[in-house]
């Protein structure tokens, strides 16, 4: 018997899920509230499982776009490749709990995907685009963007993140 | 307990939960002088939703401001204060209870000072561990003594399992509390490497304590009981992985 990390050959397999309710009806209500009450305590003060929650549902965003086809935005946008998946998966590795709280993830009109920060009129953006590389901007409401520099390592992802934590003040 | 060199400790966490009051929101905020070394804060909010059946269907929704959560400047150390209570969490790199414990403490005394001397309804003390096993895939025996037990009948090549994620509630009738051992696969795991967290969540509803001397040293009971699971749930071979 063993413990694995992952099952080969079943890529749909949702990885479970802490504990959430979609139950609908007076009585699914109920369930729904005992659901969120446990979920709650489970949840509480804990920056270790709400981070992983903020990162399983930012994950399954990522999944969803990696489906989306070709021309999504009626524009004639390439659909994010596998190098686009890959890297926004490394990216989203190294995130921390303050940035998944500001974080939306967006398909790139360029072919791609993007994790765009907000705070009041502080922003910030990271993108990996389906030619491999990687992209920053950040800005301050309407004043001029200012470049990120990420070459595509690791540590220059970290760094990318931690000049965007600083930026948006998470 | 023998100290690890590599503690597999990922976020260690004491946490006071106290019967609601009239603080508000507001009275919160006067916290934040005390806390110079804490420079980044967040407002936590509440999402609250009510739906009425009837001959018409309500529903409303609202949220408001309910805690005030700060962080150091390294990002290890975060302190959550709710209009219920108090939590007080060290990330990685572990350091040690008397360092958790006593700032802690510091920061409960911060609390009290604004929100008064609320009874308190629950106390937490709550280690989240992540070992990292190496392999693609690791017999659980040889490094956990709790783990989901898969029948012995069925054939070796469908015994394989995971991700899972198991929760085990278990009484602790000296301390009129509960263990919470929570043990699942962490996401997102590196090429060569089955990470499982195994999450003790010790907590006592209504604690019969009376002072702040008897609290704390009743969170050193707590801690103790975490260690004895903690040490009684790895094997030898995830004490030389940590050592």
């Amino acid at each position: 018997m063993a413990m694995v990390a992952a099952i080969e050959a079943q890529s749909d397999y949702k990885f479970p899920y802490l504990p959430e309710s979609n139950a609908v009806g007076e009585a699914g209500q109920s369930l729904r509230s005992d659901s969120e009450t446990d979920l709650r305590d489970f949840l509480l003060g804990s920056v270790f499982w709400q981070r992983t929650r903020l990162l399983q549902r930012t994950y399954s965003k990522l999944q969803d776009l990696s489906m989306l086809r070709s021309n999504w935005d009626s524009y004639g946008a390439p659909s994010p490749n596998r190098n686009a998946c890959d890297n926004a998966l490394r990216i989203l590795k190294s995130m921390k709990l303050a940035d998944l709280e500001v974080l939306n993830v967006v398909p790139s009109a360029e072919g791609g995907v993007g994790f765009c920060f907000k705070k009041l009129d502080r922003y910030a953006d990271i993108e990996a685009l389906n030619d491999g590389t990687i992209l920053g901007v950040r800005y301050v409401g309407m004043e001029t963007p200012v470049l990120i520099n990420v070459d595509g390592s690791d540590q220059s992802i970290s760094a990318g993140l931690e000049e965007i934590r600083n930026h948006i003040g998470a | 307990m023998p100290h690890y060199k590599r503690a597999p400790i990922t976020e260690a966490l004491i946490d006071i939960r106290t019967e609601v009051s009239e603080l508000r929101f507001e009275d919160l905020q006067a916290i934040r002088k005390s806390l110079s070394d804490y420079p980044k804060e967040e407002t936590r909010t509440l999402d609250e939703f009510k739906f009425q059946l009837g001959t018409e269907v309500q529903a409303a929704s609202q949220r408001r401001p309910w805690a005030l959560l700060f962080r150091n400047q390294e990002n290890n150390q975060v302190v959550q204060f709710r209009l219920d209570g108090f939590t007080f969490s060290r990330l990685e790199p572990y350091e040690t209870w008397e360092r958790l414990s006593s700032e802690a403490r510091r920061l409960w005394g911060v609390y009290r000072q604004v929100a008064g001397k609320q009874k308190i309804a629950r106390i937490a003390v709550r280690y989240i561990n992540l070992f990292k096993l190496p392999g693609d895939k690791v017999e659980p025996e040889e490094y956990l003594n709790i783990f989901p037990q898969v029948p012995q009948t069925l054939p070796d090549e469908l015994r394989n399992f995971g991700p899972f994620a198991m929760s085990l509630p278990m009484g602790q009738p000296d301390l009129k509390g509960v263990l919470v051992i929570n043990e699942r696969n962490a996401l997102m795991a590196e090429p060569g490497i089955v990470p499982i967290v195994v999450d003790f969540d010790l907590y006592v509803d209504d604690p019969v304590v009376s002072g702040e001397d008897e609290l704390w040293a009743f969170f050193q009971r707590l801690r103790e009981r975490k260690n004895l699971y903690f040490e009684a749930c790895i094997t030898d071979k995830t004490r030389e992985l940590i050592s």
